[in-house]
């Protein structure tokens, strides 16, 4: 391809050189250079205006016998195992029913869609003002319908569930968006045979769509899995991990322990042991590879 | 075949109430923006406002500095996507068309930085703009936002789909390879650029963790941290809450309403590569 002689793959080196370089030194600093830095940090007590202290392995065991840590995990976990399940039965559901050409499916899915291009902020501010026990619409509509109202964010059992509500309201169009770009991948063939065959909707599903669509649902499930593990800003703003820790989930306890107590060694201690956990879990979830490969 | 025809009509029309039923809160975000301070309290709730007002916009935008903030996050995402777009082209062009050594190398260690995740190196990151006297600065708020390996990846991608001739023609014609990149081949980037344009802004307009860490001044404050400073406070101010939060919301959902197939198409390149 290089076929001009000395002059051009002279070109070729430092032109190229020239464009990878902004990005590359950007890359190196601002990804890749805190990587390995936030590994040195977890060996140190520092809070920024003094020394920066060596304290070996302390962090580390610290984490061990922190109850806070527990908890939170406790609760990020709690926090994954409604969300993640839920998210990807509405985005299946919906990906299934809009996939059909019919008129307005278009319209539908933008519908389901929309709430994608709410930030999650604007999204905890508006569902706030909405689950309010005394004048939001939540408890109006639940009276009309002659059902309990609850106390949503103020209560402890309810809080996580809204924050989950809303966490789905937001991601599961997005979700099913992936999902019908891997439906349309699927050939009409396959389900015209099976028509012919005279197969059920349901035997359509469990024998065709779902095998041929693991890869795209494996997908989808980490996504949602590392979405629902790094959900930070609904819980700043709509409990801030109350009422009495119910939500603290570990996103929270990670922030605090860095930008409200100043203690960024034991904070890079957090982090890294968090990020390897969902490390863990991704490599498992791609392991276990969830569905079967289409024979 | 009639019963069957009926069960579609009745998904359809389910589907389609449950379409309403998500966007009603939006709907609602916007009536409760025009309502006055006793309205927003009432019950039951107004569907619309039975009393008209832009008081809440006006106080949200001028005493309460939304306009300083809007413009702040207008200001950083439009640089922010600028730029991101000007140097992962050069560099995606530069790793798709350019030949020199280490090259896939360098490729494959800027593309493997995907699998880390922001939040965590957000620590060390912050301690890093720290010494460099970034924070509180524009410059803290822009710089660090830029480089991504996605926007590399997926416009080598793009380049390395598209057919070399016409490149090979200027070649020989004599033109060197930055008229190339900036006259051959950045035009016919046009849909990836546009696609990544419409990402790079709505995520960069959405930014909350890193912006919150990195400005604490008002002055430098983006429209997310300013949003979320409403609840700080024991009792929001929810007139002022909720006509913030739709400011915060305009811009993207007007971005979204244009540019769907761009931001589906985008989801779809993140998504299944």
């Amino acid at each position: 391809m290089y076929r001009k002689g000395r002059i051009s793959k002279k070109e070729d080196l430092i032109v190229g050189y020239l464009f990878i370089l902004p990005d590359t030194l950007g890359i190196f600093f601002f990804w890749i250079l805190p990587m390995l830095y936030i590994i040195y940090l977890s060996f140190f007590r520092w809070n920024l205006l003094n020394e920066p202290v060596f304290v070996g392995l302390q962090n580390y065991s610290r984490l061990l016998k922190d109850p806070i840590w527990w908890h939170s995990l406790g609760i990020t976990l709690k926090y994954v195992l409604m969300y993640v399940p839920l998210s990807f039965l509405f985005s299946l559901l919906l990906a299934v029913n809009l996939q059909k050409t019919f008129k307005g499916n278009k319209v539908l899915r933008t519908l389901f869609f929309a709430p994608y291009a709410i930030s999650l902020i604007v999204a905890g501010a508006l569902w706030s003002y909405a689950f309010q026990p005394k004048f939001g619409f939540i408890n109006h509509l639940l009276t009309l319908l002659s059902l309990l109202p609850g106390g949503w964010l103020s209560s402890t059992k309810e809080a996580l569930g809204v924050i989950v509500f809303v966490s789905l309201w937001k991601y599961v169009g997005y979700y099913m968006i992936l999902l019908i770009a891997g439906l349309e991948e699927i050939p009409q063939e396959y389900y015209e045979s099976a028509k012919i065959d005279g197969a059920s909707w349901w035997h359509i599903l469990v024998r065709i769509t779902l095998p041929i669509l693991s890869p795209v649902i494996l997908f989808v499930i980490v996504i949602s899995v590392i979405h629902a593990f790094q959900m930070f800003d609904l819980v700043y703003i709509m409990t801030y991990g109350g009422p009495a820790r119910a939500t603290y989930i570990t996103m929270l306890y990670i922030y605090e322990v860095a930008f409200s107590f100043y203690d960024f060694g034991y904070a890079s201690t957090l982090s890294i042991m968090f990020f390897l956990l969902i490390l863990l879990i991704t490599l498992a979830q791609f392991r276990l590879g969830l569905f079967k490969k289409p024979s | 075949m009639s019963g069957r025809l009926f069960a579609k009509i009745a998904l359809i029309l389910l589907l389609g109430i449950l379409g309403i039923i998500t966007l009603f809160p939006i709907f609602w975000m916007y009536s409760s923006t025009f309502k006055p301070y006793k309205e927003i309290f009432a019950y039951p709730p107004t569907l619309l406002p039975i009393q008209f007002t832009l008081g809440n916009l006006y106080s949200s935008l001028f005493e309460h500095r939304f306009l300083r903030y809007m413009g702040n996050s207008l200001y950083v995402a439009l640089v922010v996507t600028l730029v991101a777009l000007l140097l992962h082209a050069m560099a995606g062009y530069a790793f798709a068309r350019l030949d020199f050594p280490f090259r896939d190398t360098l490729f494959v260690m800027l593309i493997s930085t995907l699998i880390i995740p922001i939040y965590s190196i957000l620590i060390p990151r912050y301690i890093l703009v720290n010494q460099l006297g970034w924070i509180n600065t524009y410059a803290g708020l822009i710089i660090p936002a830029i480089p991504h390996g996605f926007g590399i990846f997926a416009l080598r991608q793009f380049l390395l789909g598209l057919p070399i001739e016409l490149e090979e023609a200027a070649r020989i014609d004599g033109a060197s390879r930055v008229k190339i990149f900036l006259l051959i081949a950045l035009p016919l980037c046009k849909t990836i650029l546009v696609t990544l344009g419409v990402i790079f802004f709505m995520v960069n307009w959405d930014a909350f963790i890193w912006p919150l860490v990195v400005a604490v001044s008002d002055d430098l404050k983006l429209i997310q941290v300013g949003l979320a400073g409403f609840m700080d406070l024991q009792t929001p101010q929810w007139h002022l809450l909720i006509a913030s939060a739709s400011l915060a919301a305009t811009p993207n959902l007007i971005v979204f309403l244009l540019a769907q197939r761009y931001v589906v198409q985008g989801i779809k390149t993140t998504g299944l590569k």
